[in-house]
Formats: structure tokens, C-alpha cells, sequence
């Protein structure tokens, strides 16, 4: 059965089903797909046999299976620049300045607010992709200054959020999305089109010194998309390489986004010592489907978020309740073993892992071929 | 804890020859604490707890009474050496060769007391700062005061009885190690050391000897260690059985035991690199005081098994779903009571696989494997069926416990696979209680009586290791992969609920209706080199 229409990410009640607006958001996804199939199936052999199809024009078959990739939401470059040190990494990452990305690259980002006092009494974390913002920018203006005043501040008026000719450029990175708060993803890498980018080339196969290519690592190398050094990228390749190996036919479950799987707050205490209670608020997305949520201590509790301990540590950063939100996309696959593509001859298979060293000479870091087309 | 397997991710040609191998570093084994690197291996081992009540004191006892018995790596290696090669000349496991050991380990607390002030601070580990105690939440324990395993009713470790030093004797003679305990206790006694806890632990008897108390075999995956004992080129500290013709003898001491840098164990020494399995390794760690170079962090959990409940909850289950209960059991495990991975022998158990070092860990999940060249003399071959891909995890699913805690190939939430690499543990544990294994009818009183593990194990980091192993992968149903919770050791408490469950390929969600295995003491630890425990902590 072939979908109906692509809806936004988290299926939030931004547009209208049936308007204008959904079923142009809906094409701007499938267009996506089409042309990132179009794109893989240009490099593939045989040609025109990628395993990543648009579910508007192609039939997802029974049995179709679900598969969850999930990743840590907190980034790991600040935990593998900071080995030693955990307190270094949730400050490296506790970064917000006004008119700059943030620096969170896992697909989520948060936002911490503080008291007179310089606790935290707030931490608000986004999933949504900017270029779902820019979208929402151009083609439904209003609703994004209502979202802003709904979850960010009611004083925030249409020139903070827009310049340009007439105040009609959506600015993601207006001061209300950086340095006073999160609405949605600014780094420039956490796009809707990078996932999708990622998961298309994530569905080549590739070979080196004969034998398939299953490295998670040398996957990213050979194939040219996402980073290394983030959690996700390597996970969402690898994982979508797997069941591309297995034959399947993929592509990603409507609504087609990233998502916040959930927090686990095991060993988040109140300052009594005794377990805290559930402070985690959905504040858009459906259950399982986060893609806004904020962490706060409820009124009247008599203490705020920065009392409280997390394994026996005040809770100073943002960060430290990052790392224990879980993110995740969904995949779709099915007509298991329908493809048998022949894999890609990957000569640079990047630095140095079980495969490319015992293949034969392994290639340096700077002889990898070129990233995805998203940069940072 | 399984190791990382990479092997089967190999794509060596048989007829090439590997590159000259890394120059990996002369390890100081005369200086660091034996049981970390070489490991006791001693069927009798007690843990004995001890607090100080007088520094002066205390610094005289370590210094003349503890350090002149602490073994070191080099003694400790030695003997099983010689152990070794007389098992293998004269094929017997119970040889007239016996030693007992001894070595230690100090808390943060301890540290405070008996180092340079400041020092305890300067330890860059946030969990071995806090201690087991202050961590034991975080760790899934019950926060609920009245169950078993909270840490307010554990045996030693919970508030106010924590330990600040843990002396452990092992021996391969029950005679010899109570002796010197007894010696211990006694000199301890006369220096104002106040004695927290004693636990004895013993192997199970044969045929049981190796096992764990729920009858599985364990200790099976353990890393490898790079590094060399004396500056002979080839003097490895780890063996090296793979065929130097195969270039996977650059990465694997033996199938499924990949070589990791010693800095994952040893602070001060270099590390593993996270994004590759370069022959080049990482900088070594910096973030503590530099008298605890040669030195690791050891964690201490006293873990009680419940035989009758995971039993009774494997029949039931296994009855309720349509298959064998051992097969369900080996599922939650990961392997065979035997040791035999599933990966390798999915249908039933294979003694003669699960007793073939060679053989029993060489498997990958998301690639099919491949044979490997071996070096090793004698050897009939690992003739055993090979592993294929599992990715799906519908031959070993993704809940159990091997799986959770070393998902060997797969990337994981962590990103790829090579991180796997850092997270690590060098496992010296041993159980105690009496065995119900062999019973066919235990009594009421048999099933309560107290057993279990006492898991010991070294590391470089405490939060990166031992913590994420539990606190992120058994214990959280959708990570590493989705499937459910570590059904052996993982816990959850999520607003007073302890609910978990495992998804059996095939069948339908079982849900964990109890707790087989309930902590019921510990402690994290420094073990410092032997020098710096008698120059620092005893000087």
C-alpha cells in the first residue's frame, strides 16, 4: 500500500492535513527521497537498484519489519575529547550564545535555564530539524511566532524571529533559538536531509580487498557520509548496512524525523536522597515520538532541578541530563531478500580497523573520499 | 563480560603476511599489583574489609604487614606460566604447584587519609570519587529500603559501612589462604584496623569448576593486553596464538580476544584509540595524582544469585512460550551451559565447543565469520560450525547478557564499533556459597542460603567502563539494540517500578517477574603500584 502523504516530523499539529502547507511539506520529503535514490542509483551496479524506496511510490509489502536505531543524545566528541573527565565534557557542550549554532551534533539539542542563584531550574531539549524551521518559515510565518511564544516566551514578537525585505526570512538563529533558548536544531549539521542523505548512502554496498565491508567505521569511510566521531551517524549507517546486506528493501517511517526515544532518570535523586519523581515533560511529538520535551521540577516540589543529584553529582549541567536521553530514528524494511547488489570497491578505506589493515595498506584520514553533502 | 570481536571482520588474505606487529611497551610488572594484568586464577580467594581508625597506625601496618606480601604482576605471571606448561606437558589440571596471593586496593576515602592532601582529588574518575555507596542508584540497585538489594541493608560497602581498604588473599591451597588471612586479621587487628566484612570465595567443585552458580561456564571472554614482560621482542604478556602469517595476529592474542592497550587497565599507559584499531594506541590518561601511574581502579560488587528464582522462571517461561528450557536459558546468557557460544552452536549445547579455548569465543554478530590461522601446536583445528550474521539477533537476541555487554562488531549507541574497544574489563571474580548445581531436589533451606559472585574487576575508568557496561547497556532495554534488559544482571528502577522483560526472537515479551541476581555489597577501589602503596599510602 503505497502512503498517502509524508507528515511532519513527530506528527505535530503544525499544518493542517489536507492544506496546502502539509501536502508541500510532504512533497519537499518525498522530493528529498527522490532524489537521494536518484543519486545512489546513479553510483550503484546494477544501476537503478537502490534498496531505499519513497514510500509514496512504492509499495511497503508484508512483512515489513520496524527497526529502531537508537544513539546516545549527548555528543560524543566532547566525551572523546574529554576522556578523563565528564564534568569537562557536559561544560564543553553547556555552550549558548546568541546568533551561534550550538555545538550539539547528536540530533539533540537543549537549552538550560538558571536562577538568580545560577541553578538550573529548567532544561528544554529539541529534535526538530532547522530545515522543518525554514519550512515552517516561509510557508507558515504565524505559526512559528506562536510556537516561539508558546514555548519559549510570550513576549517574543515577529522581528526577533524574522529580517530581511519585509521581516520575511526566518532567522534560525535568532536569539530566542540560541543564546535565550532552544526551539528547534541550529547546528548544521542536525537537517532533516542529512538523515535522509545518510540513510541513502547508508543502503550502497560496498567491498575492500574482496570481502563486504561491515565496519561501522569503514562504512562511514567508504561510504562518504555523516561523522565519525558523532554517535549517530556511524549507528544509523551501520545499522541501515545491515539490513541493506540482508537484501531488504528500506526506507524511513512516516513521519519521517528524528526522535527523542526518552530519558532514563535511574539514580536521579531529590535532595533528600530519595528517587525523583517524573519531571520529564513531552511537550510535542506522540508517545514513543518525542520531539520536544523539557525537564523541570514541578512547582511546589520546594526545589529545582540543580538540588538534585544524578549518581551522586549536583546536577550543574545541561549535559549531564543529556546523556541519559536516548534518541532514535525509525527504518522500514521489507521484501527481505529481493536485492543482491554487488558492492562498490571502496580503495580508501580511511583509518586503520580490523578490515582495511589486514586487506592490505590502509588509507590515511586525508585520502577519504568527500563527506556528505552536509558540512560543519 | 564477553570480548570484542572483531576477528570475523577480517578480510585477510591467507597467503599475506602481516606487517611487523606494534612496538607495544615493556610493562612494569615488577611494580603493578599482580591480579590486575595476570590474574590469580586461584580456586580460594577472601576479600577482607577493612577501615582505619588511625592513620599513623594504619600507614605502619600497610607498610610492614601489607606491601612485603603484595604479589606482583611478575610473580603472579611467572606461576602461570610454569602452571601452564605443566598442564600442557602432563595434561592435568591439578598439578603439585600451589602459591597464595595477595593484593589490595584502597577507597577515595582511604586515599584521603593515607596520601598527600589534595591527592584523593586529583583522581579524574567522578565514580570511584563518589564511591559504590553514593553510586548505587545510578546502578539500578532498589532504592526501596526494604528490598534485599538495597545498599542500605548490603553486607559491607552501604552508608556508614563502607570500607577503605579491601585486602584480597588468594591461594590455590584452602589451607594456605585461611592462614594468611588469619595472619592479616590478627596484625590488622593490633593496628586499630577495624575488620568491616570477610567473604570467602571458592570455584565451584568439579564438575562444575569454572562455572557460575546458575550452572553457566564464566570467565570465558577476557581481552587481551598488549604489552611486553621483559624487553624480549616477543615476550607478549598476553600469548599470541594466531599465525603471524594472518595479519589478525596484529589484533587478537587468540579468536575472540582482541589486544587492547594497557591504559584501559593500567593508568599511565597508553590507551586504546576510540575511532580505530591503529597499532598506534592513544595517549595515556593524565588525571591523577603521579603516584597512581601503574595503578587501577577496581570495583567490587557482591552479588547474590537466586538459583531457585531463575530457574523457576526459565521453566515457566520456556513451558509457556514452547521451547527447552535450556534453550531459553542459553538465550538470556548468550552461551551454553558449557560455555559454548550460540552463535556457534545454536540448536544445543557442545561440550567439546565450549571447552575449546581456541574455538569457543571466535564469532562475530553482524558478519558471518571466517577460520583463522593458528600457531598453535597440537591443535586438532576449530572444526566447530562457524557463526553467521546475526544482525537481526534471531540466533543470539540482542537481551542476552553476552550480547549487552560486549556487542562485539555491531556499532552500537556509542557510535562505531571500534569505542567497544574502551570499554573493557578485566574480570577477577570468583563465587561463593555452597553450589545447588547437581541438586535434584534442593530444600527450602538450600534455595535461601546465601551464594553468588563476588565480581571483581580492573579498569582505567570506572564511569567509561564498568558504569556504562551496566548502568547504559544491561540495564536499558533498547540499548546497545532494542530487545530488552540484560535478564542476568541488568536492573531498572524507573519510579519505583523494577519492571523488565526480554523480547524472545520468535515468541512473545516475557517480563522479569523477579530479581536473580541481587547486589548485596562492594566498593570501588584504587589498587596502586606496589611501590606507591608502600612509598605513599604506607610512607
Amino acid at each position: 500500500m503505497l502512503l498517502a502523504a509524508f507528515d511532519p516530523p513527530g506528527n505535530v499539529p503544525d499544518l493542517a492535513p489536507g492544506s496546502p502547507e502539509h501536502q508541500a511539506w510532504s512533497d519537499f520529503i518525498s522530493d528529498t527521497l527522490d532524489e537521494e535514490i536518484t543519486r545512489v542509483n546513479a553510483r550503484i551496479a546494477p544501476a537503478g537498484r537502490c534498496q531505499l524506496y519513497n514510500p509514496m511510490r512504492t509499495d511497503t509489502t508484508e512483512p515489513a519489519a520496524e527497526l529502531t536505531v537508537n544513539w546516545e543524545g549527548f555528543p560524543m566528541r566532547f566525551l572523546r575529547g574529554n576522556r578523563e573527565s565528564r564534568k569537562a565534557a557536559w561544560q564543553a557542550a553547556d555552550v549558548f550564545a546568541t546568533g551561534v549554532a550550538r555545538l550539539q551534533d547528536e540530533y539533540l539539542e537543549w537549552f538550560v535555564y538558571r536562577n538568580p542563584a545560577g541553578k538550573i531550574t529548567r532544561v528544554d531539549f529539541t529534535c526538530e530539524a532547522y530545515d522543518y524551521w525554514d519550512f515552517l518559515g516561509s510557508r507558515a510565518p504565524s505559526t512559528v511566532l506562536t510556537l516561539y511564544q508558546r514555548y519559549i516566551d510570550p513576549s517574543i514578537v515577529h522581528a526577533d524571529l524574522f529580517t530581511g525585505p519585509g521581516a520575511g526570512t526566518y532567522n534560525k538563529l535568532n536569539r530566542w533559538n540560541t543564546g535565550k533558548g532552544a526551539m528547534h536544531l541550529t547546528h548544521n549539521a542536525n537537517s532533516l536531509g542529512a538523515e535522509i542523505n545518510l540513510v541513502a548512502g547508508a543502503t550502497v554496498l560496498w567491498q575492500h580487498g574482496g570481502q563486504p565491508v561491515t565496519d561501522p567505521l569503514q562504512l562511514v569511510n567508504c561510504g562518504g557520509f555523516g561523522d565519525e566521531v558523532r554517535s549517530s551517524d556511524p549507528r544509523i549507517g551501520s545499522d541501515i548496512n545491515s539490513l541493506a546486506r540482508l537484501g531488504f528493501a528500506i526506507t524511513l517511517k512516516n513521519p519521517v524525523g528524528l526522535l527523542i526515544d526518552g530519558l532514563d532518570d535511574t539514580g536521579f535523586l531529590k535532595p533528600d536522597g530519595s528517587p525523583a519523581g517524573d519531571y520529564w515533560r513531552m511537550l510535542r511529538g506522540f508517545d514513543g515520538g518525542t520531539v520536544r520535551a523539557t525537564y523541570e521540577v514541578p512547582a511546589g516540589e520546594g526545589f529545582v532541578v540543580g538540588d538534585m543529584t544524578v549518581g551522586g553529582l549536583k546536577i550543574e549541567y545541561g549535559g549531564q541530563i543529556a546523556e541519559h536521553v536516548t534518541m532514535k530514528v525509525v527504518g522500514q524494511a521489507c521484501r527481505a531478500g529481493s536485492f543482491s547488489n554487488t558492492p562498490l570497491v571502496c580503495g580508501t578505506a580511511g583509518p586503520p580497523s580490523f578490515e582495511s589493515v589486514s586487506a592490505g595498506a590502509a588509507a590515511t584520514r586525508d585520502n577519504r573520499p568527500n563527506r556528505s553533502r552536509r558540512t560543519r | 563480560m564477553s570480548s570484542l570481536m572483531r576477528h570475523a571482520a577480517l578480510t585477510v588474505s591467507p597467503t599475506m603476511t602481516a606487517a611487523v606487529g606494534p612496538d607495544e611497551p615493556v610493562l612494569d610488572v615488577g611494580d603493578i599489583q599482580g591480579n590486575i594484568l595476570a590474574g590469580f586464577n586461584k580456586d580460594y580467594q577472601s576479600y577482607l574489609y577493612l577501615r582505619i581508625k588511625n592513620v599513623k597506625r594504619a600507614k605502619e601496618w600497610i607498610k610492614k604487614k601489607l606491601v612485603p606480601r603484595l604479589a606482583s604482576t611478575s610473580e603472579v605471571l611467572a606461576f602461570n606460566r610454569l602452571y601452564r606448561a605443566a598442564r600442557e606437558a602432563h595434561g592435568e589440571e591439578h598439578l603439585p604447584v600451589k602459591a597464595t596471593w595477595i593484593n589490595a586496593g584502597f577507597s577515595a576515602a582511604a586515599i584521603a587519609k593515607l596520601a598527600p592532601a589534595g591527592d584523593a582529588s586529583q583522581f579524574g574518575d567522578e565514580a570511584f570519587r563518589l564511591g559504590l555507596a553514593r553510586r548505587s542508584e545510578f546502578l539500578g540497585d532498589p532504592t526501596d529500603a526494604r528490598a534485599s538489594g538495597n545498599k542500605r541493608r548490603w553486607k559491607v560497602g552501604g552508608p556508614d559501612q563502607e570500607a577503605d581498604i579491601v585486602v584480597i588473599v588468594a591461594s590455590d591451597d584452602k589451607a594456605w589462604g585461611l592462614v594468611e588471612v588469619t595472619l592479616l586479621r590478627a596484625s590488622a587487628a593490633l593496628s586499630g584496623l577495624e575488620e568491616i566484612y570477610l567473604q570467602h570465595g571458592a570455584t565451584l567443585p568439579d564438575p562444575w569448576r569454572g562455572h557460575e552458580h546458575f550452572g553457566f561456564k564464566d570467565g570465558i571472554s577476557q581481552p587481551g593486553i598488549r604489552g611486553r614482560v621483559s624487553a624480549g621482542p616477543a615476550d607478549f604478556l598476553t600469548r599470541r596464538w594466531i599465525d603471524p602469517a594472518d595479519a589478525r595476529s596484529q589484533f587478537f592474542g587468540k579468536p575472540g580476544q582482541p589486544l587492547i592497550w594497557p591504559g584501559e587497565f593500567v593508568l599511565g599507559l597508553p590507551r586504546q584509540e576510540p575511532m580505530s584499531l591503529d597499532t598506534t594506541p592513544a595517549t595515556p590518561a593524565t588525571l591523577f595524582p603521579a603516584w597512581a601511574r601503574n595503578g587501577s581502579y577496581l570495583v567490587i560488587r557482591r552479588l547474590r544469585q537466586d538459583y531457585g528464582a531463575f530457574w523457576e522462571f526459565v521453566n515457566k517461561q520456556a513451558r509457556e512460550i514452547g521451547v527447552p528450557a535450556g534453550k531459553l536459558a542459553s538465550q538470556m546468557v548468550g552461551r551454553w551451559q558449557s560455555g559454548a557460544p550460540i552463535m556457534r552452536s545454536p540448536a544445543a549445547d557442545d561440550a567439546a565447543l565450549g571447552a575449546d579455548d581456541l574455538a569457543n569465543n571466535h564469532f562475530a554478530f553482524n558478519r558471518d565469520s571466517t577460520p583463522v590461522a593458528l600457531n598453535a601446536p597440537g591443535y586438532p583445528g576449530d572444526h566447530f560450525p562457524v557463526a553467521h550474521n546475526d544482525f537481526l539477533g534471531q540466533v543470539c537476541p540482542h537481551f542476552a547478557h553476552i550480547r549487552k555487554v560486549n556487542p562485539r562488531d555491531g556499532a552500537t549507541d556509542l557510535g562505531v564499533s571500534e569505542d567497544t574497544g574502551t570499554r573493557f574489563l578485566l574480570r577477577r571474580g570468583i563465587p561463593y556459597g555452597a553450589t545447588l548445581l547437581g541438586t535434584k531436589r534442593p530444600t527450602a533451606a538450600q534455595l535461601k542460603a546465601d551464594r553468588g559472585l563476588i565480581f571483581v574487576a580492573y579498569q582505567a575508568s570506572i564511569e567509561n567502563q564498568f558504569e556504562t557496561l551496566i548502568r547504559r547497556w544491561s540495564n536499558t532495554p533498547n540499548l546497545p539494540n532494542p530487545g530488552g534488559h540484560d535478564p542476568v544482571i541488568g536492573q531498572e528502577e524507573t519510579h519505583g517500578s523494577r519492571r523488565r522483560f526480554i523480547d524472545v526472537p520468535g515468541a512473545r515479551r516475557c517480563f522479569l517477574d523477579r530479581e536473580f541476581v541481587i547486589p548485596t555489597g562492594g566498593g570501588y577501589f584504587f589498587a596502586p603500584s606496589i611501590s606507591s602503596v608502600r612509598d605513599v599510602l604506607g610512607g
